[in-house]
């Protein structure tokens, strides 16, 4: 992965939010680069930052009470933080796209299937409306949605689930973007249409050599789908390393918990393991480590002082001290 | 929505009701030139106040004036007041409230406290003012309507608006580079609008009895213009010739119950909450 350009780097990234209990630090100094083509995997638990990340890149943290306050997010040479709202329309959608986890509600229940995606393509590619109509409906045909013609002219509330995320994809891809973020798009989805949906990305990554940033919760999806994989905890990235290598040997404490705590078919049936504990509440400041609290190798110096991240070799990095040195 | 407003049909036969009364009133208001046996102004002194009989079917007034043909012909002013007025403050009010809520924050604050300056007076006083300012006539009268009756439309349209934003389509239409004007136009007001259809609908009954009452009390349109409320409160002197007053009054009552008819049906078919047994 590291010989192709890199297309999107954060650097530092910090997201504040202001609460009625104060400030929070939603992200803390996230530093991740992505390459093209590469497919990026985001885990963590809720609240762990990882929706808000992506949010920050699409320039959607909404404000009040979010507030970027730091680092810098560099798109083809270009600092996303600084420019205008009317810069980032043209970006969003055409440059940077983004699907939701609800295929349920995300999309406009009283306007038709494939004018939604024509609307993308008249927005930002200029169509005409008849041409971007016929586009829509090549699209809808990529993304696997048999009999995209009739299809086309049906509401959301006709479609199923899969089919209406499927819809969603084509919107998010009509315009061909360097960047995907997919932000759960499968939570919603039974498993054999989550399985299907994992497959339509993965194509749609190869055919259109499209960038996707993968964020999710579930463990299983990550191994199968992506090439890279982030581990946030408490809006930092705890561990950074491709994926097999990660499920393989994972080397900070929080994601050996994670990985502990998938049921495996191939081990004997016992009790599934658990992390102590749950995840602090955002506004309490924890000193050192902030997985100290529930992390079973805490030391003294875990508590006093925050982890330094690590560079295991070239492509794996861990926060923690057991590896300094 | 063909097959659900055929069983609307079927089921609500106040809806059916009010469907019917409203098209007889529209269609004699159209075609009032063929249906009315007399001229509506011309007057005869020599017919003075008839009871109804079969060349005056609702007799006669103090000028002698057919008062079949007065009503039908009041009807293209009562019904284009109260359209027009519900039409105009309703396009207004839905903008405004959008705006105000879509926006939020200090915008919406103002925005809302200047609505409810207005809603602050009594709405008939107000009127009046308004008209007893600008000078009464027609268009006068429905201006005055129109400030009157927009706040209202406005306040609930930001309602509506409040929790439509928080839908994910929206999100995900500004996640796609929608523009704020665009995500207004083509995510909010559409879904949003519905309910002010419904009320203005509902609204259309009440608008005809402000304007009707507004010309009773001598503002609105002017003498010989066959409208019902003028032509109520010139029947009030001689209340013992009911026809005079009675069958004008008639003509509001039917007409505005059957605009709310209309009204609460569609109100049954798009919120399905609030629909009642029948």
């Amino acid at each position: 992965m590291g010989k192709t350009e890199t297309i999107l780097k954060v650097k530092d990234l910090c997201v504040e939010f202001n609460t009625v209990e104060g400030k929070v630090n939603a992200i803390n100094n996230l530093t991740y680069s992505l390459h093209k083509g590469e497919k990026l995997g985001i885990v963590g638990e809720s609240g762990s930052g990882k929706s808000v990340s992506s949010l920050g890149v699409m320039g959607l943290i909404p404000n009040p009470p979010g507030k970027i306050v730091g680092g810098e997010i560099i798109y083809k040479g270009e600092n996303l933080i600084d420019k205008t709202e009317k810069e980032m329309e043209k970006i969003r959608g055409n440059e940077i796209s983004m699907i939701f986890q609800e295929p349920m509600t995300s999309l406009n229940p009283i306007i038709k299937c494939g004018q939604q995606i024509a609307e993308s393509l008249i927005l930002h590619r200029g169509m005409k409306k008849k041409e971007a109509m016929e586009e829509a409906i090549r699209i809808m045909q990529l993304v696997g949605i048999a009999n995209p013609k009739a299809r086309a002219h049906e509401y959301p509330h006709q479609m199923s689930g899969g089919m209406r995320q499927r819809v969603m994809i084509a919107i998010a891809l009509a315009c061909h973007p360097d960047i995907l973020i997919a932000d759960e798009p499968t939570t919603a989805l039974d498993v054999t249409i989550q399985a299907q949906i994992l497959d339509l990305i993965r194509k749609m990554n190869k055919e259109l050599d499209t960038s996707v940033i993968f964020i999710t919760h579930d463990l299983g999806v990550v191994s199968e789908l992506c090439d890279t994989v982030i581990v946030m905890y408490t809006g930092r990235i705890v561990e950074k390393a491709p994926a097999k290598e990660l499920f393989k040997d994972p080397k900070h404490p929080y994601t050996k918990g994670l990985l502990s705590a998938i049921p495996r078919i191939t081990k004997e049936r016992a009790a599934l393991s658990t992390i102590e504990g749950s995840v602090p509440n955002p506004t309490e400041k924890i000193s050192g480590c902030s997985f100290s609290p529930r992390c079973p190798y805490a030391t003294d110096r875990c508590k006093n002082e925050e982890p330094p991240v690590v560079k295991l070799d070239e492509s794996r990095r861990v926060k923690c001290f057991q590896y300094v040195d | 929505m063909l097959r659900s407003l055929k069983k609307l049909f079927k089921s609500n036969y106040l809806f059916t009701l009010g469907v019917i009364i409203c098209i007889f009133w529209i269609l004699m208001a159209i075609l009032a030139p063929v249906v009315a046996p007399y001229n509506p102004i011309e007057q005869g002194i020599s017919s003075r106040l008839e009871a109804p009989s079969a060349a005056h079917i609702f007799g006669t007034d103090n000028f002698g004036r057919d008062i079949f043909s007065r009503v039908i012909y009041g009807g293209r002013y009562s019904l284009l007041a109260g359209c027009l007025t519900v039409i105009i403050a309703g396009i207004i009010g839905t903008f405004y409230g959008a705006i105000a809520g879509y926006v939020g924050g200090k915008t919406d604050n103002i925005m809302m406290r200047f609505s409810e300056m207005i809603l602050s007076f009594p709405s008939l006083i107000l009127a009046m003012i308004i008209n007893a300012v600008l000078g009464s006539n027609l268009f006068n009268t429905m201006f005055a309507l129109v400030i009157v009756a927009w706040p209202t439309y406005a306040r609930l349209m930001r309602s509506v608006v409040l929790s439509v934003k928080e839908n994910e389509y929206v999100s995900a239409a500004q996640a796609l580079g929608a523009s704020k004007t665009r995500i207004l136009l083509k995510e909010i007001i559409p879904n949003s609008v519905q309910s002010v259809l419904i009320m203005a609908t509902t609204d259309i009954g009440n608008q005809i009895l402000m304007f009707s009452t507004l010309s009773f009390l001598g503002l609105g349109s002017a003498p010989p213009t066959p409208e019902w409320g003028m032509m109520v409160s010139e029947g009030v002197e001689y209340f013992n010739k009911f026809w005079v007053a009675g069958f004008p009054g008639l003509a509001i009552f039917t007409m505005a119950v059957g605009a709310n008819f209309i009204g609460d049906g569609l109100r049954d078919l798009l919120d399905p909450k609030l629909r009642k047994q029948f």
